[in-house]
Formats: C-alpha cells, structure tokens, sequence
C-alpha cells in the first residue's frame, strides 16, 4: 500500500453536554476496503459514523478524504453516502425517484439518470420493481433500495449504519454476501457499524473493535479473534473462556499465572507483565480439551459436566471444575472425541500456546 | 375491526341516541332549510309561506314539485349583490387562509425542532387561545386596530407616523381577525404531520447531495402534505360563512356571506331568502370538502 | 444537521406566540385601567370589575351561559362517547358513513348555518324558543367534538387490556367499568371541558336558538363591543379567560398526575 488512504482520522474527539462519545480517535481507511466498526451500543460507534458522514462537526481532529480536509464541509457536498438504518426511505416517492434523487441533486442529465437507476435496479435485482412505493415493498426489499439509493452517486466511501438490523436471520445471512458482492463490484470502500460481532466476522476485511469512545484493537476478523489486544476484545469478539490470576513466572513464549481460585496455569503472551502482575488468560471454547483425570494431567484442572448440547455438528460442553469456575467446551465430531456424559469427571486442559495472557 | 355482526341490543341503543340527535338536530333542520328556501316568503308569522308541506301524500308531491318556488334561488343567483358578497367572501377567505398557513408553516416547523419536553408545553400553548373566548380575541383587535387604538398610539409616540392609520373597519382588518382567531386549526394539523416525520429523511437527503432547502421543497413539504390540506380546509370553511369578524372587524362596506345571511333573516327578516343564500353556501362549501375527499383518497393509494 | 433549536428557530416562536398571545395580555392588562378610555392608560384600578357585580343584566346572562354550558356539557359528553364507540369499535355497521358524515361535518360547518338550519325546525316544530333550545344547539356541536377526542383515545387503546380482564373472569360490564371507563375518563374529561367551553364561547348559534328572557353572555357582550370599546368587557374578558386558564391547568395537572399510574 502506497500514498494516501482514502479515509483519515486525525484525534478526533466529540463530546455531548461533557459526556464524551469519541475521544481522540485517528484511523486510516484504505480504498476499496470492507471495514466494519463493532462495539457495544454507545461506545461511539455510530457518532464515529455521522462524524464522517457530516451530521455532527468534531470538537477536535480533522477528517480527509483523499487527502482533502472535509472536517467543516456540510453533508450534501461530501462525497461520502450512507445507508441509514431505518433505510431512510422517502415515503412520497417510487422505488425509482428514491434511487434517483441523489443524481438529480447534481443536476445530471435525464437520460443518464435513467440509466444509471436501471443499472443500480439491476445490480441490487429490483429491475421490476422500480415503479413501487416503500411501503409495498419487503424488509429486504427495503435494504437493497436503501444500498442502491446510496450507491448511485458512486461515493468513494459508503458507510452503512446496522445495514442488516431489520432484517430477520435468513435474510441477514444472504444479505451479507450480498453487501460483500456490491463492495467488490463498485470498488467502493465500505464502511459498516454493528454491534453483532458475526456481521463483522464475516463481511470485513478489517475491523475495529471499539470501546468507550476509542478503539481497542484493529485488524483482520482473523487476527483480532486469535489475537485478543485486551479483555473486551476477547469478549466482545468470539465467545472465550476468562480465567484471572496474577503472574508467577515467566516461561518460554509466555507465562504462568496462580488464578484467583487457586489453579495454576500456563499461557502465551505478548506483553510483558510484572511478576505478581494481574492478568486474565482468555481460551476460546474450541481449545479446550476433555480427558479422563489421570496422572500425568497438566494446564487444566478437574471438573464435572454440567450439561451437554449438540448443535451444528458441534458438542458444547458446560463444565463445573472443582474451583468452581463454570468453562465452556465445544468439539468437532471425529476421531478421538469422547461423548461426555452428564455428571461425568473430566480433566480440562489446554496447549499454553493456544491462549493468551491479558494485561488488564 | 370485525365485518358486519348484528349488533347487540346495548349496542343498538350506544348507536342509536347519538344518531337520532344528530338526525333529530343536525341533519332535519336542513331539510327544513330547503323547504323553506322554496318558499315565498310573507310578511306573516312566521315570515313564509310553504309550498312543500310533509303531510302531503307523494301524489300530490309530485305536483308540488312542478310548481315549486324557485323565485329566492333567482333572487339570490341574480342579485348583484349576493353574488359580490359570495365572491368577496371566497377571495378574502382565501387570502385568509394562505397567510394563516405562510404563518402557522413555520411555526409548527419550530415546534417540532424544540427539544421533547416542551414539545407537549407548545402545543398546548398554541391550542389555549382556541379555548378562550373567540368575542374576546376579536375585541382585542378592535382595541388594536381602531384608530384610537393602541398600534396607532404606539406608532405615532414613537414618532413613525404623523396620522393615525385607518387599519379598523377594513378588509384588511377582516384579514387579521379570521388569521388570528384560525391560526390554532393550521399549527395542530401542520405540527402532527411534521412531528411524524423521521429526521433520517432529512439527513437521507442532505447525505445525497440536496441542499438544506432543496430537502425542505422536496422532502418536508410533500411529506406535510396532508397536514397541510387539512388545516386548509379546517380554515377556509368557516372562514368562508364568517359573521362575526366581518361583522366586528370589517366596515359596512366589507362584504361577506355569512353577514349578508344574518341580516336578512334578524333585518329583513326574510327568512326563504336568508334559506336559499344558507342552501348556496352550503353548495360552495361541498367543492373543497370533495375535493380534500379526492385527494385523500388519491393519497393512499398511489 | 443537528434537530435542535436555532436562535432562527426561537426567534419563530417568540413571534409566533407573542402574535398569539400579546393580545389577549393586553385586554387583562387594559382590564385594570383606571381611565373610562380603554386605551388611555389612566393609572391602575380595580373598580370595573366592582361595576361588573353591579351590572344586573350581564351576571343574568352569565348565569344562562353557565347552565346552558354544564346541560350541554354533560349531554355533549354522553352522546358524544357513545357516538365514539360506535365509530370505533362497531365494525362495519349499515349506515355508517352516514353516521361518520354527521358526526363530523359540524366540525367544520359555518355557524350561521348550522343555526339558521335549527332556528327553522324549532319554529317549523312550533317549539318555544329558550334555555332549552339553546342546549340543543350546543349539544349538537359539542357531542361532536366529544366523538372526536375520545375515538382518538380509543383508537390507541390497547384491546388486549380488556381481552386479559375477561380472560381473568371479569363479566362484559365489569371489565367496562374496571378497565376501559379509567383509561378513556381522561378523555371523556377533556371532551367535557372542551364541549363546555365551546358552549360558554359561543355567540352565533345561540343568537338563532335562543328566546326571550335566555339571553347568553356571549350575546351580552356581542351588543356591548359593537357599541364600542368599554373598560367593563375587559374585566369581563379577564375573568373567562382567568376562568379557562384555570380550568386547563387543573386539566393538566389532572392529566399529569395521572399518567404514572397508567403506563401504556
């Protein structure tokens, strides 16, 4: 990647009434990038977004595009669109005026107008439906109206703000491939708030997990879920086992912490804590394994099973140790996979390099 | 709500005492009128002479109907007189009517922007004066207004005029009271329809290039569409029969129908002619009601 | 962008509402001059309103307003909740629209109209003209408004209150007077008052429906202004308008208090 991202955000803060929402934020956004923005409902997620889009005017910080400070520019000149998330639909106009309004704002040309809606009706297959009203229309069929509306003025960036929220399970699931299809097609950047970390996962080149105001953690869905920066980001993002406790020593590749119920663990980290340091070992469900307690068990302590679902070729295990922490496990079906029994004994455990050592 | 059902005994009776009023009161008086609008009238008491009586059997009706008095609708229709004073009532309620809304627009539209929790405080405030005596509100302007009054006492101690100006007892006048007395009918409807409307939109619009006031003429406007007819309409009507404010505000020379009908039927006491001039104002008043009816019919379904 | 008040948007409503109300403040204000010139301010004085209480022909009246506004309040409210019900809660009844177009064409029908229309049935009918023709007039309007106020209330009722009361084992009439009576009072409340001001209010059909001896105070007051401008009808005006300011607080201080108490 050379020259300039697309989208800069430089120390942006924005408070409201001295409660602030964004608090000295910077992020760079390259072009033709699928990126999502996740956090808990008021972390900030969606000032962030109105902030690019122009609603709101930064406290502090600036906002380029393309190189070009936008900071103070009113939202109709911005070269930036948006998808809102109650579609925003205008009530009093066909599915066609409502794709063309934003070309007939710049004045263009009726045939080319014509065109271009007949193309953005096809690109989102509505071809024959163009002539409806909003309310005659699907949630689904909404949504895509909603994207080819914004769509059409071939923003550089679009961002689209909880694009799947009105959409029941089914019909979020295919529409995600086909925001991630109508990225690819447009070469537009993307940029998507949710607080459904699944959205994210599977749509976004990178993401951002954000909390309070700023940003915890930013990389590929991939690495954020097996490189936890923090806590929340390992909560938020995946589900994950905590286990808190406090460094005894260091070992090669990471650490080994006494939780606070007694057990002694070993895990990978990246940081460099104190020893004596507080840190909490975060172990995602499908790297824990069940076996018979025996003698040569280590990284892990004995429990019983507590209960036992089976779910999407999946076995998911709840799991009392005798600590009294409450694990949860999930195994593929395949060789060397037990069926644990309610109320059977277990031994639990983990590959130190499989978890990681958080500095809370 | 369920189709058809026979109702209940209890639900006849609900039904059936509002109904008979509205008949007994509302709808046989103007049945009345009409007939007595085809009368000639007399200088007897009461001041008329039927033509159509109800005891008559339907054959003899059928006679009746041939020779029927039409010699008030061929005064009232020929009559220089009432016809200016139907004009005249139409123009200045009309005028009327859109100053209310070029008023009562903006208004509503500031409402809608204050912050929730006066929201409610507002619009009571802007329904209160309905609940305060329509004379009163009048008189107030008659103590404005006169020449004597306190506009043109303020205007000349502050030295801007030299005469009073003649502002009372004039169409101008009559312009004033009928604005001020309606202005409540135009914000209520205007407020609702603009209240609802989801601020997305807006945002919507300006996001797709349009500029503030492009998205007030292409998006807030249409939207308030309906508000906008109704207040039109909750205005115009009444304005259009109006006695009172031609009657206090406007001068001898301030035509309008309402007043006319008053002082033939308390003056002149002729009441067929006061019935046939009640009967064409009504007539006039059905335009606009259908047409509202059309376009509300119109606007559901497009 | 942002939905809030602009000074642009302030300065709207403080024009708006002084139009509104300057007016009507300065009638109170000109109601405690001292000068007999209305609008020759001649020092503060009460004494108008002592005049008023010697002024026997204006409290006759005022008393025939006030009995003609409570009968036609009450009546108004009756029917015009009755009539409410069966516009919304009836289904599709014969005749509906014809009802429907009764009861709301009062709404908007001229006055001289409407009383014309009934002076004439009352003479035609050879009725006496009086107190009670006067409420019959009111009522007529008055239910009206009613109608309007409480179908609005129960159109944004939830049945399910009244479906859970009697799938608890309330009977038909129990879970009237335990359920829906409370909710839609409010209403009825409002109807009420708004029926009974419009009575007081009204000058027009009270001059075609009302006889000798039942003059009203509006009619009272309708000849005094048109003989000019008199320190009295002030003092008048500030007492009805003191009058309704009154009762629109308690109304909604009513309304406030009760609003806890029945979340929706």
């Amino acid at each position: 990647m050379s020259g300039a991202p697309l989208l800069r955000l430089e120390r942006i803060s924005k408070s409201y009434g001295g409660t602030p929402a964004v608090q000295d934020l910077s992020l760079d956004i390259p072009a033709n990038e699928f990126f999502a923005l996740l956090g808990p409902s008021g972390c900030g997620k969606t000032t962030l977004m109105r902030l690019i889009a122009g609603f709101e005017t930064p406290d502090t910080g600036r906002i380029l595009l393309d190189g070009i400070d936008i900071t103070h520019l009113p939202p109709h000149l911005r070269p930036v669109n948006m998808m809102f998330q109650s579609y925003a639909l205008f009530p009093h106009m066909s599915v066609e005026q409502n794709i063309a309004f934003g070309l007939k704002q710049e004045g263009c040309a009726r045939q080319e107008v014509v065109a271009r809606v007949a193309d953005m009706l096809r690109l989102v297959q509505m071809a024959d439906l163009g002539k409806r009203r909003p309310d005659q229309l699907s949630g689904g069929q909404r949504q895509r109206v909603a994207l080819a509306r914004a769509l059409i003025k071939r923003p550089k960036l679009l961002l689209l703000d909880e694009p799947l929220a009105a959409l029941d399970r089914k019909l979020r699931h295919d529409t995600q491939f086909e925001l991630m299809q109508a990225q690819r097609e447009t070469g537009t950047s993307f940029v998507v708030v949710t607080h459904d970390q699944d959205e994210a996962m599977v749509m976004a080149h990178r993401m951002a997990v954000m909390r309070s105001g700023s940003i915890d953690q930013i990389g590929s869905p991939r690495e954020v879920y097996e490189e936890p920066q923090t806590r929340h980001v390992a909560g938020f993002v995946g589900e994950t086992n905590f286990f808190d406790g406090r460094v005894m020593q260091y070992m090669p590749g990471g650490v080994e912490i006494e939780t606070t119920k007694g057990l002694r663990l070993e895990a990978a980290c990246r940081h460099h804590p104190a020893i004596g340091a507080r840190v909490t070992i975060s172990i995602r469900p499908e790297h824990l394994r069940l076996s018979a307690p025996g003698v040569f068990s280590t990284n892990g302590g004995i429990g019983e099973i507590v209960d036992h679902v089976f779910r999407e070729g999946l076995s998911s295990f709840r799991v009392r140790l005798e600590t009294g922490d409450i694990v949860h496990v999930r195994q593929g079906q395949g060789e060397g996979v037990h069926d644990w029994a309610r109320g059977a004994r277990v031994f639990v455990s983990f590959a130190p390099e499989r978890a990681r050592a958080l500095v809370v | 709500m369920s189709a058809r059902a026979p109702l209940s005994h209890l639900r006849r009776l609900v039904l059936a005492a509002p109904l008979l009023w509205l008949l007994m009161f509302f709808l046989a008086p103007f049945v009345w009128v009409l007939k007595i609008a085809l009368s000639k009238s007399a200088l007897s008491q009461p001041p008329y002479e039927p033509v159509l009586s109800f005891s008559d059997s339907w054959a003899v009706w059928g006679e009746k109907i041939a020779s029927l008095s039409f010699e008030t609708f061929d005064l009232v229709i020929t009559d220089d007189l009432y016809l200016a004073a139907y004009l005249s009532s139409l123009r200045l309620a009309a005028i009327a009517t859109l100053l209310t809304l070029l008023i009562a627009f903006p208004l509503a539209y500031a409402m809608t922007r204050a912050p929730k929790h006066w929201r409610a405080a507002l619009v009571m405030l802007a329904i209160a004066p309905f609940w305060t005596s329509f004379l009163i509100r009048i008189y107030a302007w008659i103590m404005l207004l006169k020449d004597e009054g306190l506009i043109n006492k303020a205007l000349l101690s502050l030295g801007l005029i030299h005469m009073p100006l003649s502002m009372f007892a004039t169409e101008t006048a009559v312009l004033i009271g009928i604005v001020y007395s309606y202005l409540p009918f135009m914000i209520l409807p205007l407020y609702s329809a603009l209240e609802r409307q989801d601020p997305a939109l807006l945002e919507a619009a300006s996001d797709l290039g349009a500029t503030p006031l492009k998205a007030f003429w292409r998006i807030t406007v249409p939207l308030a569409r309906p508000g906008i007819l109704a207040g039109l309409l909750l205005v115009f009507i009444p304005a259009v029969g109006e006695f009172v404010i031609p009657d206090l505000l406007g001068g001898s020379d301030t035509l309008m129908i309402g007043r006319s009908l008053w002082s033939e039927f308390f003056d002149n006491r002729d009441w067929p002619t006061a019935s046939a001039v009640a009967v064409l104002l009504l007539a006039l008043l059905l335009v606009p009601l259908m047409i509202y009816e059309r376009q509300q019919v119109t606007g559901t379904q497009p | 962008m942002k939905r809030g008040l602009t000074s642009f948007h302030l300065a709207i409503l403080a024009l708006g509402f002084g139009f509104l109300y300057v007016p009507i403040a300065l009638v109170v204000l000109y109601s405690f001059n001292a000068s007999r010139l209305v609008t020759v301010w001649g020092g503060f004085s009460t004494q108008w309103y002592v005049s008023l209480l010697a002024n026997e022909a204006l409290l006759q009246a005022a008393s025939v307003s006030l009995r003609v506004a409570l009968a036609a309040a009450a009546l108004s409210t009756v029917l015009g909740t009755c009539a409410a019900f069966a516009l919304q809660r009836f289904g599709r009844f014969p005749a509906r629209s014809l009802f429907a177009g009764l009861v709301y064409a009062p709404l908007v029908m001229p006055e001289v109209i409407i009383g014309l229309a009934m002076l004439l049935l009352f003479v035609g009918l050879g009725m006496d003209r009086g107190f009670w023709t006067i409420v019959a007039g009111h009522t007529t309007l008055g239910l009206c408004f009613v109608a309007v106020v409480v179908q609005a209330r129960l159109s944004g009722f939830d049945r399910a209150l009244e479906e859970a009361a009697q799938d608890l084992g309330a009977s038909p009439a129990r879970t009237f007077r335990a359920i829906t009576l409370p909710l839609i009072l409010p209403a009825m409340l409002a109807g009420f008052l708004l029926a009974f001001t419009i009575s007081l209010d009204d000058f027009v059909i009270a001059s075609f429906t009302s006889g000798p001896g039942s003059t009203t105070l509006p009619m009272r007051i309708y000849s005094q202004v048109r003989l000019g401008l008199t320190p009295e009808i002030n003092a008048i005006s500030t007492l009805l308008i003191g009058f309704v300011g009154v009762a629109l607080l308690v109304a909604s201080v009513v309304n406030r208090l009760r609003a806890p108490s029945q979340a929706q």
